[in-house]
Parts: C-alpha cells; sequence; structure tokens
C-alpha cells in the first residue's frame, strides 16, 4: 500500500471514530497529532487503534504507541508502512 | 427440570457519588463522564459495608418483594471476587444472616462479569431432587475496597452493589442453552494482584487494561451471540432485548455498532449505578421483568478473560 492510501484509509477510519471527523481528508490529517490536535479522547484512541488493527491486519503493542509515537498520524503511518513491508 | 428466573431485587453501596463533579475534580472533562462513559451517578460501600451486606440487603429485599419464605430457598450462590474474607465463603455469611435453613446448599463463584450468567447456570443440580425449592442467585462486588479513587482507567467506572435472583421451577423466564468461554491468557487485563496465595501481604489495587478488554469484547462477544443464537436454533431478529454486561456507554454502544443491532433493542442502563461488575445483567434485567420482551439475550464479559451468553424465553403465563 502507497502512502497515499495509507493516509486516505487512515482518514476513513478517523470518520468511523468521531462524527466530528467526517470532513477529515487524507491531506488535513498529515502532521496531525490524534489527541491534541483532531480531537480524539482515550476512549476514542482505543476503538482507532482496534479498528487500524483490524484493517491493516497488525497487531500494534503497548509500548510502540508509546515508543513510536504512534498517536501522530505520519508516525503512525510510516509504522504501517514498515510492517506491511516486514 | 425447567427453571429460570422469577424475580430480581438489587442494592447499592451507601456513599452515593456525583461521578461527573467528582471525574471534573480529578480532571476528566465533563462530556467525557457524562456521554461517554454514560455514568453520572457510581455507588460506593460505607467504610463499614462489605460484600455480605450488599448481598444480603438485596436477597433480602428479593424475599420481601416475592414473599418466598426462607425454608424454601434450597440453593444460595453468591457469584464474587470481593468476598468479606479470603475465608470462608461469603454464601455462609450470608446464609446465616438471612435465617435460611441449615438444609442449603451455599457457596461462591469466583467469577465477575461474566458471573450471572455462569451462576444462572449452576444452580439447576442443587435443586434437584427437591420439591418446590428454589435458589438464591446473588452477585456482589466491593471495587470500591481494591480500587484506587485517582486510577484514570477505572476510577469513573465502578459502583459496589448487589443483585439477588430468585431462580428455579415455574419461572417468569426459562434458560436457553448457553455458551461459555475462557481465555486465561488475558488474566492480567484485569487484576488484583494481592490476597491470594501468591502475593498474601503486599498491598495492590485494581489494575485494568482498557484496550486489551476493549478489544477483547469486541472480538469476542459479537461471536459468542452468533454461537449462543445458533445452539438455540435462533436469529438475532429473534431477540427482543440485548442486555450486555453494562459495562459503559462507549462499550455498549460500540457493541450495538459493530453487531449492526437496532438501538432500541440494547439495553444501556448505566447513568446510574455505573458498572457493578456481576450486577450489571441483573439490574438491568430486573425492570425488564416488567416488561416482559419475549426473548432477551444476556451476554457477560470481563475479568478472566470470561465470557458466556444465553437467552431467556418468556414462559406462558
Amino acid at each position: 500500500m502507497d502512502s497515499a492510501a495509507t493516509y486516505e484509509k487512515i482518514a476513513q477510519l478517523l470518520h468511523e471514530v468521531d462524527d466530528k471527523l467526517k470532513s477529515a481528508s487524507p491531506s488535513s490529517i498529515r502532521d496531525k497529532h490524534l489527541t491534541q490536535d483532531l480531537g480524539l479522547d482515550s476512549l476514542d484512541v482505543i476503538k482507532f487503534v482496534l479498528l487500524v488493527e483490524e484493517r491493516f491486519g497488525c497487531k500494534i503493542a503497548d509500548e510502540d504507541i508509546d515508543g513510536r509515537g504512534l498517536l501522530k498520524v505520519d508516525n503512525l503511518a510510516a509504522y504501517l508502512a514498515e510492517r506491511a513491508a516486514a | 427440570m425447567t427453571i429460570g428466573i422469577s424475580a430480581i431485587a438489587h442494592a447499592y453501596g451507601r456513599r452515593r457519588i456525583d461521578n461527573v463533579a467528582d471525574g471534573v475534580r480529578h480532571g476528566f472533562d465533563e462530556s467525557f463522564v457524562r456521554e461517554k462513559l454514560g455514568i453520572a451517578t457510581r455507588y460506593a460501600a460505607a467504610e463499614d459495608q462489605a460484600t455480605s451486606d450488599l448481598a444480603t440487603e438485596a436477597a433480602r429485599a428479593l424475599l420481601d418483594k416475592t414473599g418466598v419464605p426462607a425454608q424454601e430457598i434450597g440453593a444460595l450462590i453468591v457469584v464474587t471476587q470481593t468476598p468479606d474474607y479470603q475465608l470462608p465463603h461469603t454464601a455462609a455469611l450470608v446464609q446465616k444472616r438471612l435465617g435460611l435453613p441449615a438444609a442449603v446448599a451455599s457457596f461462591d463463584m469466583s467469577l465477575g462479569c461474566s458471573g450471572y450468567v455462569y451462576g444462572l447456570s449452576a444452580v439447576a443440580p442443587f435443586l434437584e431432587h427437591r420439591d418446590n425449592a428454589r435458589a438464591v442467585l446473588i452477585t456482589a462486588d466491593c471495587y470500591s475496597k481494591v480500587m484506587n479513587e485517582s486510577d484514570r482507567a477505572t476510577s469513573r467506572l465502578f459502583s459496589d452493589a448487589a443483585a439477588a435472583t430468585l431462580v428455579g421451577p415455574q419461572p417468569l423466564y426459562r434458560l436457553g442453552k448457553p455458551v461459555f468461554s475462557t481465555d486465561g491468557g488475558g488474566a492480567e487485563a484485569l487484576i488484583v494482584k494481592c490476597g491470594g496465595s501468591r502475593a498474601p501481604s503486599e498491598h495492590s489495587q485494581l489494575y485494568m487494561d482498557g484496550r486489551a478488554i476493549y478489544s477483547f469484547a469486541m472480538s469476542k462477544v459479537p461471536q459468542h451471540v452468533e454461537q449462543c443464537l445458533a445452539l438455540n436454533g435462533l436469529k438475532l431478529d429473534d431477540i427482543d432485548r440485548f442486555v450486555f454486561h453494562q459495562a459503559n456507554r462507549f462499550m455498549l454502544e460500540s457493541l450495538r455498532d459493530r453487531m449492526k443491532l437496532p438501538p432500541g433493542k440494547v439495553v444501556i442502563e448505566v447513568a446510574d449505578g455505573g458498572n457493578t461488575v456481576g450486577s450489571t445483567i441483573p439490574i438491568a434485567l430486573e425492570p425488564l421483568l416488567e416488561e416482559r420482551p419475549r426473548r432477551i439475550l444476556i451476554s457477560g464479559f470481563g475479568v478472566g478473560l470470561s465470557w458466556a451468553t444465553n437467552v431467556l424465553e418468556l414462559c406462558a403465563t
């Protein structure tokens, strides 16, 4: 999956998690932080991460969320690309 | 022998907590507590209250409301993981305080949020060969005694409560065929690491891995519902009410959306009381016994990890 497709998919998942993010586009979520910029709360993050795991077919360890800074969309996209290539 | 549920009563801990105001004081956003968790009020046991106190109060309320004499109770089961003592079992304490006869089978079951569904299925053997005997199934927990009020993962969710259910022949709702599951690999996702034989003297408090519990519920409960319906020869449309473990509003809405269930069929009763562990299902069922929908699916899930699902069917009246 190329980078644009990854961002597209992440944007779709954000639509599912929070109605307020229905207008989020792949370009508008670049450089954004899930909680600080996009307004997800702790439960939204839990739901979002589960959806990412299911739709991208990979388990995400708690240590990676903190250690790799996966609450930043750019870090998450890079992480998912790396996992897909592994 | 066809057995099932005839009546339910419950009791909360004496200390009433405004969960929204208390949450704001602890740094939570008001709308998060009120709308996302959906829990406006919680109840905690007073300093002088323990699990057997709540259990006894709920059981007394049940016997009062049904008029069933104590002599007719053949079994008393207390589902709890916060017993008064490591030993003896809490059911023995409750048996004495209720004035039940010595000829009663009394025992505890160590289960949490799945415990009510398990408990219902555990009753039957203890009523066999006893004419007209009935059982009192109690779910009771005091998580406030093992909780850290400043822990963000658990502090807004739980209440101390007990629910007592009259189980026996000629019921209002008969039990369907249950499905039970366990995954001990997830044991550490919801745990109190003290008081047992591994760490008898350490002081430890409730720990919950919220992400692990959420993922578990979203992946396992929908499957369980399907299995249970298939086992009972039913389809989703045949169920009039879904009573899942009332963990919090967010969890219940997520399950509802994931399973594409009609909102009107999914019971969400968390505003007053929140998550009462094993008692959430009977407390949510209590008003339904008056409303009397034809079929109710009940599904409990949580600590263990353990999950259990069954269908209740209204008997001809």
